[in-house]
């Protein structure tokens, strides 16, 4: 039976209390999470991602549109009876069960006879690590650990769909990574098809099988990671994913997956598709995809404007005619950075610069 | 308790109307209520003006709202996540009330308790009206040998009262901390 997870034309208005006004929450959101796939929702805060996922558990009825789990639609079926599994950012631990009792509830609802559920509550534990903690308070477990309960807690009941409410954003950095990468480790080893909601960009491009991006309730963009990293469909996933300097200009020549862009420093040849000549867009330049050149090499010419040292790489600022240009370079050891207004020349393939549409085109 | 549940955490026609009335005889001073306790049981078939149920009756109902006061309190402590993993995890709304919700407001249920306790216990303004010759409270004993000029009983009395409330006080203490220390987790992790 497949556990595909299939949303179709998905809208959620939440209706304002005395007159505050209607919120629309998520609009018009159509996706296929495929059987045992994780998709990340990727979006800044309120962009409705969370509704997403509440619509799919069940704990918000969608204004329009339906939820399907492989072929049956679940739309209207209670959330007790979908058998997805929430991990939520604040754990939802019960504070007045012990760890086993915690892990084991999924199953004491289903009547597992006794014996069972401990094996099972047991081997779950030792699955995510936390062998030897049953007895105890999810208070006296660290934050990391409360979130592998849930987890467990989540996984034990061996549900059609996991579904993620940015599960680590109250951790430290470091464990933030641990733990994504012992999430993807999990959710490829059992094939779980998982709905991951997440503000992270990092987190998203780890995790990922395909990227949902997000803006205002609606979907802008789906894609691979390195999809949505290197050919962003619109602006606002261009600015949201990674760093990029954005350059107006306009498209004056379009020949054989390619155009011509005009823009303040001279013509550009970028690879590009269903651009027409007249159309205005944004011209895409990753930091670490520009190189600086000695003076007088490149093509273009400016100067350092300021230089910020992070220990593995440093960003300049480079003033290229009355633009700044953001520009990644991996500390070459011992080298002297650059100081400030430096003379420097710019270098870059043109191959690796993208096209997003402008406001105001056609 | 129920009621407390259905007024944080559900969304239907009337929510404000039940919060509201629930706080009602809260508001409305006691020697109003009393009176009015006499006047509608005061014929039957509810006669019960002069009998010990009238007392309890009306207690009951005069404390209500800080049991809901109390359990309202605490359940929007509580993170509406935990509840949400119950019924994710199969658990219809029954049975996510039962293994979860309560259990987590019973202290708060035990404190309302002791408020209530000691309210009825010294309460005045409203008994006053429904107490009888077989019925009587100490409150009002005391009150009337105040009256009497026979401080000497009054003092007494009182000091009964005193021992009775605290002792009773104690107990349940003693009870709330039982369960307060099985969910101790809980209290820190708040
Ligand atoms: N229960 C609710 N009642 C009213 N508005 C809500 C409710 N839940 C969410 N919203 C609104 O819907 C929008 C999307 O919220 P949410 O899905 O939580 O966003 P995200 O998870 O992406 O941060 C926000 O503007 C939020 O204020
Ligand atoms: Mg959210």
């Amino acid at each position: 039976m497949s556990n595909a997870v299939r949303l179709k034309n998905l809208r959620k208005v939440f209706e304002g209390r005395g007159g505050s006004g209607r919120v629309v929450a998520v609009d018009d959101v159509s996706l296929e999470v495929k059987d045992g796939s994780l998709v990340t929702l990727l979006g800044p805060s309120g962009c409705g991602k969370t509704t997403v996922l509440r619509m799919i558990a069940g704990f918000e009825a969608p204004s329009e549109g339906d939820v399907f789990i492989g072929d049956e639609r679940i739309t209207a079926l209670p959330a007790n009876k979908r058998r997805t599994s929430m991990v939520f950012q604040s754990y939802g631990l019960f504070p007045h069960m012990t760890v086993f009792d915690n892990v084991g509830y999924g199953l004491r609802i289903r009547k597992v006879p006794a014996p069972e559920l401990r094996a099972r509550a047991l081997s779950m534990l030792e699955l995510v690590g936390l062998a030897g903690t049953e007895a105890r308070l999810p208070s006296q477990l660290s934050g990391g650990q409360q979130q592998r309960v849930a987890l467990a807690r989540a996984l034990i009941t061996e549900p059609r769909v996991l579904l993620f409410d940015e599960p680590l954003s109250n951790l430290d950095a470091k464990l933030r990574v641990q733990m994504r990468l012992e999430i993807r480790r999990l959710q490829q080893r059992l094939q779980i098809t998982s709905v991951y909601v997440t503000h992270d960009q990092d987190e998203a491009m780890t995790l990922s099988d395909q990227v949902v991006v997000m803006h205002q309730g609606r979907i802008q963009q789906v894609g691979t990671p390195p999809e949505i990293y290197s050919r962003p469909r619109t602006l606002f996933v261009a600015d949201f994913i990674g760093k990029a300097n954005f350059l107006a200009g306009t498209v004056r020549h379009v020949e054989g997956g390619g155009a011509d862009v005009e823009i303040a420093q001279g013509r550009v040849r970028v690879p590009a598709e269903g651009f027409r000549p007249g159309d205005m867009v944004w011209l895409l330049l990753r930091p670490e995809a520009i190189g600086l050149a000695p003076a007088g090499a490149g093509r273009w010419q400016g100067r350092i404007a300021a230089a910020t040292y992070l220990g593995s790489e440093i960003f300049y600022e480079v003033m290229v005619g009355g633009q700044t240009l953001l520009v990644k370079v991996g500390h070459p050891q011992g080298a002297t950075p650059l100081g400030a207004s430096d003379p420097v020349g710019v270098a870059f393939d043109e191959g690796s610069l993208h096209l997003v549409p402008r406001e105001g085109t056609a | 308790m129920i009621i407390a549940f259905l007024v944080v955490r559900k969304q239907f026609v009337g929510k404000g109307l039940m919060d509201l009335t629930s706080m009602l005889t809260f508001a409305v001073p006691g020697t109003v209520v009393g009176i009015g306790y006499i006047l509608a049981f005061n014929e039957r078939p509810l006669l019960l003006t002069g009998t010990g149920a009238i007392i309890v009756l009306l207690f009951i109902f005069r404390n209500v709202p800080v049991g809901i006061r109390a359990g309202v309190a605490a359940l929007q402590q509580i993170d509406p996540a935990i509840e949400e993993a119950a019924t994710n995890l199969g658990a219809g709304s029954g049975r996510t009330f039962a293994t979860v919700t309560l259990p987590l407001i019973t202290p708060a249920f035990f404190s309302g308790l002791a408020y209530s306790f000691v309210r009825c216990m010294t309460a005045i303004s409203a008994v006053i009206f429904v107490v009888s010759g077989r019925w009587n409270l100490i409150t009002i004993a005391i009150l009337g040998l105040v009256e009497n000029a026979d401080l000497s009983q009054a003092a007494a009395f009182s000091l009964v009262l005193i021992a009775i409330v605290l002792s009773a006080l104690g107990l349940i203490q003693v009870g709330v901390g039982r369960v307060a220390t099985s969910q101790m987790g809980y209290e820190a992790a708040g």
